[in-house]
């Protein structure tokens, strides 16, 4: 028993080193990474999506958030053959063109690949100012407007997101607007 | 006094009416619904009218185009209350057997009448309307390709993506797509050809070809032609694209030292992207109420950017009455004629300001991660290692002489022989 105590010691140091480091490593604020905890305890390897869901329509900026990934890939073709790549720490807001897109996370693995669309909105103000009327398209799609004047047609204007006409000298007014190709 | 306050509410109650009733605001979403044509296909669509003014009105549905008589609506006319911002209405399309090939459309149209007078009953003031499209797609007899091209970059690393979006509007599908894109100067010199994948696309199906190029050029204005070969028709287009231009790029935003009350200083590293100086460019940032109303707009002083160099843009922002919570902000990069948007949502608390990007991104890449999950890594499989070297090779050698050691003094011992063991 004697002649083995030296060995048993090392016993003790090595079991015992091993535990310290690996707690040290999993619960340390360096090493709780989350990519680190996933790679040591074998969970959640696979980025997990939270938002958007899957088949998520919107007309309006959309949030994407997820956990345990550490880059945002969206593509409008499922081959994620030109995606948009956003390097992220947090939650993300996007403001997207209309149209059918899908995403995924990439992190130690890749996350699974879920699909949304933009839709487009066609929306307009109109407000009376004091030589006639400001016209703001104020949807996500760039519009043809038409104007009218006492139900005649006067001509149509295009106008970009956010873009201000101002309409002048005219009674009666009626505008339509329709999404521009 | 008590009088000349409630006067004051009452003036301001009759301008806050006087400027609500004269603005008309309609939305309509989709703004457009696309179908493939098939014969006698029924398809019943939905669609969201916004009241995004939250007023009572009253809506007319109207359906125009060459599609109308295929087209029966829920509802030709209807109400909406100020607490209705949105309200689904149904329509719903019957195909004829037969089209002629080619893009059909037609619209649905819902506009907002104008206020009653009340003395006549006549219609006065301004109408609002919005519409709905519908594209009914009918295939042309045969192979027949619809492309755009796309040019998106250069990136950091110089490579630009030519992109060619590809929808098969044929009745036939297509067996071999693919692209040549030849290059030219502005002085029309072919200066590189550059070839796409292939792929096949079926009848009403969208795919995309792809190529990447990274290129070496001085910074200018470059046109692509490319060359679409499917089967056996081709199809050109044609687009212009600059090299190195005037982009202020936002790198990060952060605000350190703060509390609440006191100023905040916004510290916004940005980098020019383009390969010239850029002089007297600056930032202005306009801060928004839960009314969407300005409560602050702050501006910082006039930077100078050396060629892709990097610079803090200094913002103050003085919080003194301002609340914990969330604000919409929008952020602006101006110099010369150009102005470019960041919209931004700040995360004001007692001790932090978190600004939240909206269509940014909010950090760099700085694959630190990735180095410390590999460093950790390699010290886990360093333990394993030595823990396996020691309990599966050291150990029992160890032990194994320790045994041999016994043995021979045991040994030794039976034979009455005195025997020197050396360790």
């Amino acid at each position: 028993m004697k002649d083995k105590k030296p060995i048993y010691i090392i016993d003790l140091v090595l079991v015992v080193g091993t535990l310290v480091s690996l707690f040290f490593i999993i619960f340390s604020p360096i090493g709780g990474t989350s990519s680190l905890n996933s790679f040591i305890t074998g969970r959640a390897i696979i980025p997990t999506l939270e938002s958007p869901k899957e088949g998520y329509v919107s007309s309006d900026s959309i949030l994407f958030s997820f956990k345990d990934g550490h880059t945002l890939l969206i593509d409008d073709n499922p081959d994620f053959r030109n995606p948009q790549k956003f390097t992220l720490e947090d939650n993300l807001y996007l403001t997207l063109e209309p149209g059918n897109y899908y995403w995924m996370v990439k992190g130690i693995r890749e996350s699974e690949m879920r699909k949304f669309t933009i839709e487009s909105r066609v929306e307009l103000k109109m407000k009376e100012t004091d030589e006639g009327y400001e016209v703001v398209n104020v949807g996500n799609v760039k519009l043809n407007v038409d104007v009218y004047e006492k139900d005649e047609f006067l001509e149509r204007i295009i106008l970009n997101i956010e873009e201000i006409e101002n309409l002048e000298n005219i009674s009666e007014i009626k505008i339509i607007g329709g999404q521009s190709d | 006094m008590e009088v000349k306050v409630i006067k004051k509410i009452l003036f301001f109650l009759l301008i806050l009416i006087f400027i609500s009733s004269s603005v008309s605001s309609l939305g309509i979403t989709p703004g457009r619904t696309t179908i493939n044509f098939e014969p006698g296909l029924t398809k019943t669509v939905e669609f969201t009218v916004i009241n995004s003014e939250e007023k009572d009105v009253n809506l007319v549905v109207l359906v125009q185009g060459e599609l109308n008589q295929s087209i029966s609506l829920s509802d030709i006319s209807f109400s909406m209350g100020a607490n209705e911002r949105e309200k689904k209405i149904k329509y719903t399309l019957n195909l004829p057997q037969n089209l002629e090939p080619g893009l059909r459309t037609s619209e649905i149209v819902v506009v907002q009448l104008p206020e009653k007078s009340s003395e006549s009953q006549a219609f006065i003031g301004a109408a609002v309307g919005v519409a709905t499209q519908i594209y009914v797609y009918v295939p042309y007899p045969g192979k027949y390709a619809e492309a755009s091209l796309n040019i998106v970059g250069p990136d950091e690393k110089g490579v630009i993506n030519f992109v060619l979006p590809v929808i098969s509007r044929g009745d036939l599908d297509l067996v071999r797509v693919n692209a040549v894109i030849d290059i030219y100067s502005s002085l029309n010199e072919k200066i590189e050809t550059i070839k796409t994948n292939e792929i096949g696309i079926l009848s009403g199906e969208r795919k995309e070809l792809v190529a990447k190029w990274e290129q070496n050029l001085s910074s200018g204005k470059y046109k692509a032609i490319a060359t679409l070969i499917y089967d056996e028709n081709t199809k050109t287009l044609e687009k212009e694209f600059n090299i190195g231009y005037q982009v202020l790029e936002i790198q990060n935003i952060e605000v350190n030292n703060f509390r609440l009350g006191e100023i905040a200083k916004f510290e916004v590293l940005v980098q020019n992207k383009w390969g010239e100086p850029i002089n007297n460019a600056f930032a202005e940032m306009l801060i928004y109420n839960n009314q969407n109303q300005v409560m602050a707009e702050v501006k910082s002083p006039n930077y100078n950017f050396p060629a892709l160099e990097k610079a803090l843009m200094i913002l103050f922002w003085d919080t003194g009455g301002v609340r914990a919570g969330t604000y919409d902000s929008e952020l602006f990069l101006k110099f010369g004629e150009q102005s470019s948007k960041h919209n931004l949502k700040l995360d004001v608390s007692e001790r932090s300001i978190n600004v939240r990007g909206v269509g940014y991104v909010i950090s760099e890449d700085s694959g630190e991660g990735g180095d410390i999950v590999f460093i950790l890594g390699s010290i886990i499989v360093l333990l394993v290692v030595i823990n396996l070297f020691w309990f599966l090779f050291l150990r029992r050698k160890l032990l194994s002489k320790k045994k041999d050691v016994k043995e021979l003094k045991f040994r030794g011992n039976t034979k009455g022989e005195n025997l020197k063991i050396k360790n």
